[in-house]
């Protein structure tokens, strides 16, 4: 068993950090000051420098300063992450308080471990030298327990690492902080998205939906101290690079139109929803992730700025009536042969506009055109299974240069202009 | 004539050191449409020249924009163009921030703009900035603008017999 031991002086920081380093291992614990993982079975996967150096980078960027260690169990690991020593025989007897619970403090040991100075017994491995029977007479029950749980720190059960349901980071500040503008609070903003996106890529997850909600002083003047931003994401994003450009273009066009007129006295990160990632291994010689992740960002923006459903791939689909006969979608389509009809215009108007269409004339609003020449009728029909519908269509040379696609119900003297072979 | 202009054009930059202008191939337009610069086409058959000038790279993803989206792709699938890379934005007013962003994202090798762009600045602003990633900007318009970011400006027509003609009206 290999295990790494996490040791951290601000409790808030285990969860994110257990919670991002599941996409380096299954199993990890955390207790009331460290974060366990479980490595001996990722062996073949990377090395354990390998890891480290990735611990200390995601450390880093979270802004966390841990104290590391590795060992071949979850109690010396912690107890040389806690003294900072590399060899498991050079622990002195306080080390025996992680032996005996890495879960919790424990007084019985506390008191144990007085007396064995006073003995002289200065470290773990000359207390694990003294006479098995003088143990229970010197410590009591304690002491027997104590040399068990050394002897068997390898089986210790650890306890289920539960995630919670929600992903969410929050920060306060102090009142007199003027953090009322939107680069100082996306500043703010920065380290709290790392943190959320470091423990979704943990979970394997991509951010679908965020919320992002801002708290102002509560003066009689504000009439809104909390102000919430929920933000849909086109194309799912997993990364803070790809996320914080969408959530300045929210915030900047949001608090131009509402500015914020009180200090800002804490602000939250919550992803509400997120759906599965697909992630593989960073390819050097590929740019492929890159440019998803930089198309992901970029459509995002742009449906957030335009909506999201003006920002689209077309795809064809199987539709008779000629406006209906593509979709928008942001899968790539795959290619498709194109239908072998006749040409089709490039300008399309939905709905179509009603013409006059008298002597070599057509008027169309404000516009004239003078009839060249005139092709057609192709008739178009059919989907009964939705409404019946039949046109001719007529492709319409005009004097300017101009081609138009106008039609006509059959029966009808009624002219419609539907496109433009522009 | 305006050979004999491009001709000494090309002469001078090659004397002078200066670093000559990529161009994207393009039937009727020699040499090619620039990279990093405005192209601007107008008149009838316009739109059918964008698109014939993507069938002719099938390899190049665009960005197409539109203030009012009036393109349709079924046209565009028929003329042999696959969909799956061209990424079409109904901008709004807002255009100018749509190109900016297609453009600064470096995703895309050409970016096409449906607008009328009469303002000078916003295509000089235009101008600096595909001119920083390389990518072509190929602005459809009604009517020609005279400014001066538009590297090039062609004049699209259709002849009786429905083929489209290209006349170059300006080359920087």
């Amino acid at each position: 068993m290999r295990v790494v031991a996490l040791l951290y002086s601000d409790p808030a920081h285990l969860q994110p950090i257990a919670e991002a380093s599941l996409q380096w291992t299954p199993q990890a614990a955390v207790s009331r000051e460290a974060v366990f993982l479980e490595i001996s079975r990722c062996g073949k996967l990377y090395r354990e420098q390998t890891l480290l150096s990735w611990l200390q980078a995601l450390n880093k960027r979270l802004g966390f300063k841990p104290k590391i260690a590795v060992a071949n169990d979850l109690p010396t690991a912690l107890a040389m992450a806690r003294f900072r020593l590399s060899q498991r025989g050079l622990l002195p007897v306080e080390a025996l308080s992680d032996y005996f619970s890495p879960w919790k403090p424990a007084d019985g040991v506390v008191r144990m471990i007085e007396l064995l100075k006073k003995l002289g017994v200065l470290r773990v491995e000359e207390f694990l030298k003294l006479p098995p029977q003088t143990l229970s007479s010197r410590f009591g029950k304690e002491g027997i327990m104590l040399v068990r749980k050394i002897r068997e720190a390898g089986k210790m059960v650890w306890p289920y690492f539960v995630l919670p349901e929600i992903v969410q980071e929050k920060r306060a500040f102090e009142a007199q902080e003027p953090l009322a503008a939107l680069e100082p609070l996306l500043f703010a903003a920065r380290p709290l998205i790392d943190r959320a996106m470091a423990r979704l890529k943990g979970r394997g997850e991509k951010a679908s939906a965020v919320e992002f909600v801002i708290e102002q002083e509560p003066w009689s003047t504000v009439k809104e101290p909390k102000r919430s931003f929920l933000i849909h994401l086109s194309v799912p994003q997993g990364k803070t690079s790809g996320f914080l450009p969408i959530l300045k273009d929210r915030l900047e066009s949001d608090l131009a139109k509402k500015p914020l007129i009180a200090p800002v006295i804490s602000i939250s990160f919550k992803i509400p929803e997120s759906v599965p990632a697909k992630e593989a291994e960073r390819d050097f010689f590929n740019k492929k992730e890159e440019e998803a992740e930089a198309w992901g960002s970029l459509v995002s923006r742009l449906a957030q700025k335009f909506g999201r459903e003006k920002v689209f791939i077309a795809a064809s689909i199987k539709r008779h009536l000629p406006e209906e006969s593509w979709t928008r979608t942001l899968d790539p389509p795959a290619e498709e042969a194109p239908h072998p009809l006749p040409p089709r215009p490039l300008r399309l108007f939905n709905p179509p506009m009603e013409i006059i269409f008298r002597e070599k004339r057509i008027v169309a609003g404000k516009q004239r055109w003078e009839l060249l020449d005139m092709e057609g009728p192709e008739r178009i029909s059919g989907e009964w299974w939705f409404e019946l519908f039949e046109r001719d269509y007529f492709k319409v040379c005009c004097r300017s240069g101009e081609e138009l696609w106008i039609f006509k119900k059959p029966g009808s003297k009624r002219y419609y202009l539907h496109g433009i072979f522009d | 004539m305006n050979q004999t202009v491009a001709a000494l054009r090309t002469l001078i930059r090659t004397v002078e050191g200066s670093p000559l202008r990529d161009y994207w191939s393009c039937s009727g337009v020699a040499p090619g449409l620039p990279k990093g610069a405005i192209t601007q086409v107008f008149g009838p058959g316009k739109t059918e020249f964008a698109v014939r000038f993507l069938r002719e790279h099938p390899d190049l993803k665009v960005a197409w924009i539109e203030p009012t989206l009036s393109i349709y792709p079924s046209g565009i699938l028929q003329r042999k163009v696959a969909m799956n890379r061209i990424l079409f934005i109904e901008s709004g007013k807002e255009f100018p921030w749509a190109v900016w962003q297609a453009v600064k994202s470096s995703l895309f090798e050409g970016v096409i703009l449906t607008a009328a762009v009469d303002d000078l600045r916003l295509l000089r602003r235009f101008q600096l900035a595909v001119e920083k990633g390389g990518t072509s900007l190929i602005l459809l318009s009604e009517y020609p603008s005279n400014s001066w970011p538009v590297a090039l400006q062609l004049k699209s027509s259709r002849n009786q017999g429905g083929r489209i003609n290209i006349d170059v009206i300006r080359k920087k």
